[in-house]
């Protein structure tokens, strides 16, 4: 099987063969490593590294809790990884094969968190300026607005007043308009 | 622990994880729990251990916790002979207790006259001094002129603080280093104590560069018994918010926590005190300390001093309430060990601490010797934006110290919440920081330690490896891509966590 991800800021992609307990992973990058997994009562996966000790296995700091753990937990929430690994959570990107559902396309814009939209400030077809509001959203009692990243065109407006909108939903598409997107 | 005889149903008039502490402490004493639940806490974890839950429609909190007359008519359609405030909400509210008593219902908490003269910042600062109390250098703006003020904030020396009169939680609040700033700030505060709390009136305060933030424990009895146990630091505060709180202070050694402790004492007892209460102070560098306001209710980290005393500060209150007297002399109270507790927020510190909301997907709390957590969420909650952030409390006990801020720091270390973001790294590095180790501590250590902390690391390929590995199983327990995705109707939904594109799974179930 062949997976992409994204973490932080890196994208890289990997074949993964599963026998059994154990699972190897080879990136495409030459980067290859095989680990006996398990899972755990309480819902998470042991992972133990086949060869021994994988030489750049890097846990936290030194000292209590700091150490590398095998115990691992995973949440997913649409391409979204919540990971909880040596003691941290970590969270990142799978990236779907083709790319074709994207959520959050490049034109499209949403929120980082979820919210209540509170007022659609542009209608489809509107010219807009770079920075111009073009939604208020409201989420813990702050009121923040979502802004145009370029000039354009409004071309989709996806949610009315008083939606609950989750986070990296595109509530609103622009088309750039020296070259429409 | 004798038995509360005139008490037998308590109405919990709280959430989270106070409201599941005090349902504890009302079963440890055989007393009959009654929770109160708003719309979106109706399927929470914590009101599970009540005897009976009474809802409140609404989702805000002023329509529902907030809510004086409907907590009433909840404790008395429960027949609850007793309500317990908890923290926040109505717990510092004078005319709620007395509406309390008008009812016929007993208010667990002081008298409504010592809420009310504690309540007013200038009224408590003025009955500090009657006691003997030291106070902060400053003045009560009321009935002064901006020139008047000006006169006085140089007798004080600059930098000075103004404070809103009636308020709280850092609201109303301006730092003002000299005195080109000071007829602005006025206004500002000025401006914001209105809006805030409906009274413009501010104080002016001396503000101490370094200063400790260390607060005294007091529990007083109706016949007259007024106790303290020991002292708490909570220096680590992030915009005037404690999160991380320990019992006893690295700061304070015999001789400055007699007087210091005597001071709380004294303050108690001149305002006829009942209950639990907390003495806030300002200790300086040279170990002089200043009064700053007592909080009439129990406090967040209350389990510190209950983790060093051994004692049960949630049940007291009720027993306090119940009539009965302390059995115990100041002489008989000891603190034994250290502990320390880490307020553990759906928050991200590295994004000025803007709170994360949503469901928690994965949900393991520490565990050990020495380790307690207080928390309200298991997993499956969702964290909405009505309620404060705090998902649970960690505290660790330990011999001395180090080996509190061990324990802690492994517990944080083990706990995993996954689905929101969280301030546990956050926690960890605070506990890390070789002047946290040392204690040295003051309220101004976040910003000068941790003002650009940041939450990336390195991402060796062990990671890479077990998150690609990961995603194998995931497929493999026949879940995965087919879920995937959010598209524009989940955006159009009510209710954006029914809609299984954000529902989320986990592996392993």
């Amino acid at each position: 099987m062949k997976v992409t991800l994204m973490i932080g800021g890196r994208t890289r992609s990997a074949t993964v063969v599963r026998r059994g307990e154990v699972i190897t992973v080879a990136f495409e990058d030459g980067v290859e490593r095989a680990a006996r997994t398990e899972r755990t009562r309480d819902g998470g996966v042991t992972l133990q590294p086949v060869d021994g000790a994988w030489p750049e296995s890097a846990g936290g700091p030194d000292g209590p809790g700091g150490m590398d753990q095998r115990r691992t937990f995973l949440w997913t929430a649409g391409e979204e990884r919540h990971l909880w690994v040596h003691g941290t959570t970590l969270t990142y990107r799978r990236i779907e094969a083709g790319g074709a559902r994207e959520v959050g396309a490049a034109g499209s814009l949403s929120a980082t968190i979820p919210a209540v939209v509170l007022e659609v400030l542009v209608s489809v077809g509107d010219a807009v300026e770079d920075g111009q509001k073009l939604l208020l959203l409201e989420s813990m009692k702050m009121v923040m607005p979502i802004v145009a990243p370029h000039a354009g065109t409004v071309s989709a407006v996806n949610c009315g007043p008083g939606d609950s909108v989750a986070p990296g939903v595109a509530l609103v598409e622009l088309t750039l308009d020296s070259a429409p997107l | 622990m004798s038995a509360v005889t005139t008490l037998r149903t308590v109405l919990i008039a709280n959430r989270g994880e106070i409201a599941r502490r005090l349902i504890t402490a009302c079963r440890t004493l055989g007393l009959r729990p009654i929770a109160v639940a708003s719309d979106p806490d109706a399927d929470a974890d914590w009101h599970r251990d009540a005897h009976d839950v009474v809802r409140l429609s609404g989702a805000t909190a002023a329509e529902t916790y907030l809510d004086a007359g409907r907590i009433l008519e909840a404790a008395r359609s429960a027949g609850a002979d007793a309500i317990h405030p908890g923290y926040g909400f109505l717990s510092e509210r004078a005319d709620f207790a007395e509406a309390c008593a008008a009812a016929g219902i007993t208010f667990v908490g002081p008298s409504p006259a010592a809420m009310r003269a504690m309540g007013s910042k200038i009224e408590a600062v003025r009955i500090a001094r009657e006691a003997g109390v030291p106070t902060v250098p400053g003045v009560s703006g009321t009935g002064m002129s901006d020139a008047d003020l000006e006169r006085a904030a140089h007798t004080i020396g600059y930098p000075v603080l103004i404070k809103a009169s009636a308020g709280g939680g850092g609201r109303g609040m301006r730092l003002v280093q000299e005195h080109s700033a000071l007829a602005d700030g006025l206004a500002a505060a000025r401006a914001e104590a209105a809006s805030a709390f409906g009274d413009p009136a501010v104080l002016l305060e001396k503000y101490f560069e370094s200063a400790r933030h260390i607060e005294v424990q007091v529990l007083g009895d109706r016949h007259g018994n007024v106790v303290h146990l020991f002292e708490r630091e909570c220096s680590i505060q992030r915009r005037y918010q404690k999160i991380i709180e320990e019992s006893p202070s690295p700061g304070i050694d015999e001789t400055t926590r007699a007087p210091i402790t005597s001071a709380a004492v004294a303050l108690a007892r001149q305002v006829g005190y009942e209950s639990a209460g907390t003495v806030e102070f300002l200790v300086d560098e040279a170990g002089g300390f200043y009064f700053l306001e007592m909080n009439t209710r129990l406090q967040v980290e209350h389990p510190v001093t209950e983790a060093v005393t051994g004692l049960d500060l949630a049940a007291w209150q009720l027993r306090i309430a119940a009539g009965e007297a302390l059995d115990m002399t100041q002489g008989e109270i000891t603190s034994r060990g250290h502990a320390i507790e880490c307020r553990v927020y759906a928050e991200d510190p590295a994004a000025g601490f803007l709170p994360s909301i949503g469901p928690i997907g994965v949900y393991q709390p520490p565990r050990g010797p020495g380790i307690r957590c207080d928390d309200g969420v298991a997993e499956g909650s969702v964290i909405t934006p009505h309620y404060d952030a705090m998902i649970a409390k960690v505290i660790a006990y330990g011999e001395d110290r180090h080996a509190a801020i061990d324990r802690a720091r492994l517990a944080l270390s083990d706990m995993v919440v996954l689905g929101v973001t969280t301030n546990i790294s956050y926690m960890s590095a605070i506990l890390d920081h070789p002047a946290f180790r040392e204690g040295a501590t003051d309220t101004r250590f976040l910003e000068r330690h941790f003002a650009d902390w940041s939450a990336e690391r390195e991402i060796g390929d062990d990671v890479w490896v077990t998150a690609a590995a990961l995603e194998v199983l995931g497929l493999a327990a026949g879940q995965g891509a087919s879920r995937g995705g959010a598209g524009g109707d989940a955006a159009r939904s009510e209710d954006p966590w029914g809609q299984p594109a954000l529902a989320g799974f986990r592996i392993g179930r």
